[in-house]
């Protein structure tokens, strides 16, 4: 395969901000948030939940309850 | 006019509104004894958020105006009331229980406000809360900006939560009945523990505008009183559609008790295991309570709660609308100004759920939601529990809160189950244990609530545990 020298300055620029576009798309990580012990304990608490949810025969023809009437 | 003293201070709203009416004292007299009561009892049991007393005495002198003229606008005429802290009330301190928004104010009343305030009931007092109405999960009583709610029958107990200050309130007669709001419980448990007849009513019955959000699809408010009849006066008054509530479920009520079904027509269901495993000095209460029950000619049928993981689907339901609801307050860092640390931590956690996981929980809750169906159509018409297993816990106790807990055993799990499928729910004393209130709950079917109020009435018509009072407050 040929390169000229035009497409090798484009890889060469996207490669040097992949890092950065990566970094701008990953969500927003709160340095408050993340480094609390005890939140993390509430994580794990929420991840247990999600477990027991698992246990639940859930057919695919079922959707969200988003109406409350009788 | 003679001062308004004793009784009066427990008086049920008939009973008050029969007074006023023979002028016995004045709408402005009444008005002012409560506030008294509810700004010295109110405030030493961290039940007050905030006096209206200068607005309810302005109100409390057109309601005078109204009856010299023989102009009544029913029975909520001139009763005093009391609103937890969570409902607007226009330029008045909003605090939702929290020193995060001790500062917040509002242009309108909440709806269900404006509604009391057509039908002439006065507003006294905003009344304590735990704070944002518990969260996900709270770990003490003292998780409010008021303090931890003292229990009128022993002040070395807690209230219950989180409509503590309702509870309290109307234990004590600071107010006549009062509104407290349930997501998973926050009527029915301080109502159990306090001695009073507390009503859930089904989702969407009660506009929620102007009320904190804590969980759009969970959030309910309801009447605390001093009996099942006061409860359905109130309903009559604060239900009906809304189109500015989302949650509304654009359906009418109208309290009739005159069409009341005997008790003989209806089969209750109910779970023998409930009554056998509740706390040891409860249990002689409860089984007297269940025997009352019996004697009114209802169908007793042992049923079993629908087999799903009611703790794991309201902490998820909970926690993701929460962390929604407040998200700003969690990444911005206020989240750690709530006075329970615990209680922060469960909302910081509570951003990370996976959306896959709300939506299971929500798509299991459809699953509830049918299985309650057929249960209370099949099986029963109503079911009954004990509210809860034991009477309050001391002030410095520590909580399960919502938090996962092993699966109930019995019907254990009714408050979760009951408020993911929308059901509406009567809290009535039914006893004591140790010196401290018990309560039972009959659970209905969705729109049906003059059924669970009839009960109610039923229930109370043979017994007098709602009539009891607190020895300290009533001093």
């Amino acid at each position: 395969m040929k390169v000229t020298r035009r497409k090798l300055a484009g890889l060469l620029t996207i490669s040097a901000t992949l890092p950065t576009m990566i970094r701008a798309q990953a969500p927003a990580v709160d340095p408050v948030v993340r480094t609390d012990a005890s939140a993390n304990a509430a994580r794990g608490e929420f991840r247990e939940a999600a477990r027991a949810l698992d246990t639940v025969k859930l057919p695919r023809s079922v959707e969200p309850a988003t109406r409350f009437e009788a | 006019m003679a001062a308004p003293t004793g009784d009066v201070f427990f008086a049920t709203i008939s009973e008050l509104s029969k007074r006023l009416r023979a002028k016995e004292f004045s709408a402005v007299e009444l008005t002012r004894a409560f506030c008294d009561r509810l700004e010295s009892i109110g405030a030493e049991h961290h039940a007050l958020a905030h006096s209206l007393r200068a607005s309810a005495l302005k109100k409390a002198k057109d309601v005078d105006w109204d009856l010299k003229v023989d102009r009544t606008r029913g029975p909520l005429h001139g009763i005093p009331y009391g609103a937890k802290d969570l409902l607007a009330v226009k330029k008045q301190p909003t605090a939702w229980g929290t020193r995060i928004f001790a500062n917040q104010t509002f242009d309108q009343d909440a709806e269900v406000i404006q509604k009391l305030d057509k039908a002439g009931a006065i507003l006294i007092g905003k009344l304590a809360m735990v704070e944002l109405a518990g969260g996900v999960a709270y770990s003490t009583p003292a998780a409010s900006v008021t303090g931890a709610a003292q229990n009128p029958w022993d002040r070395s107990r807690w209230a219950g939560g989180s409509s503590s200050g309702s509870g309290v309130a109307v234990a004590a007669g600071l107010v006549t009945f009062a509104l407290g709001s349930e997501t998973s419980g926050s009527i029915i448990t301080p109502s159990a523990f306090c001695g009073i007849t507390g009503f859930r009513p089904t989702y969407g019955l009660v506009s929620r505008r102007g009320a904190m959000a804590l969980a759009w699809t969970l959030d309910k408010i309801g009447p605390m009183c001093r009996s099942a009849e006061d409860c359905g006066l109130v309903l009559h008054h604060i239900a009906g559609p809304d189109a500015e509530d989302p949650g509304s479920a654009h359906k009418g009520f109208a309290y009739a008790p005159q069409f009341d079904r005997k008790p003989s027509d209806f089969t209750i269901g109910y779970n023998p295991a409930d009554f056998a495993e509740v706390s040891p000095d409860a249990r002689a209460a409860f089984d007297a309570a269940l025997g009352v029950v019996r004697s009114l000619g209802v169908k007793l049928k042992e049923v079993k709660l629908p087999n799903f993981p009611y703790s794991a689907l309201i902490e998820t339901v909970i926690g993701a609308e929460a962390a929604s609801i407040f998200e700003d307050v969690i990444r911005d860092g206020r989240v750690d100004q709530l006075a329970d640390a615990p209680q922060a931590a469960s909302l910081k956690a509570a951003i990370d759920i996976p959306a896959v996981d709300y939506l299971k929980a929500m798509r299991i809750r459809s699953q509830v939601r049918e299985a309650f169906s057929t249960l209370l159509y099949r099986d029963a018409d109503m079911l009954l529990a004990p509210s809860r297993v034991g009477p309050a816990p001391a002030i410095g106790a520590t909580l399960g809160g919502g938090r996962m807990s092993p699966a109930a055993r019995g019907n254990g799990d009714i408050i979760p189950a009951g408020n993911l499928a929308g059901l509406p729910a009567i809290s009535l004393p039914c006893g004591f244990a140790g010196g401290l209130p018990l309560g039972i709950s009959f659970v209905g079917r969705a729109f049906f609530d003059n059924h669970v109020i009839g009960m109610g009435r039923a229930f109370q018509s043979q017994t007098d545990w709602h009539r009891r009072k607190p020895g300290a407050a009533n001093a």
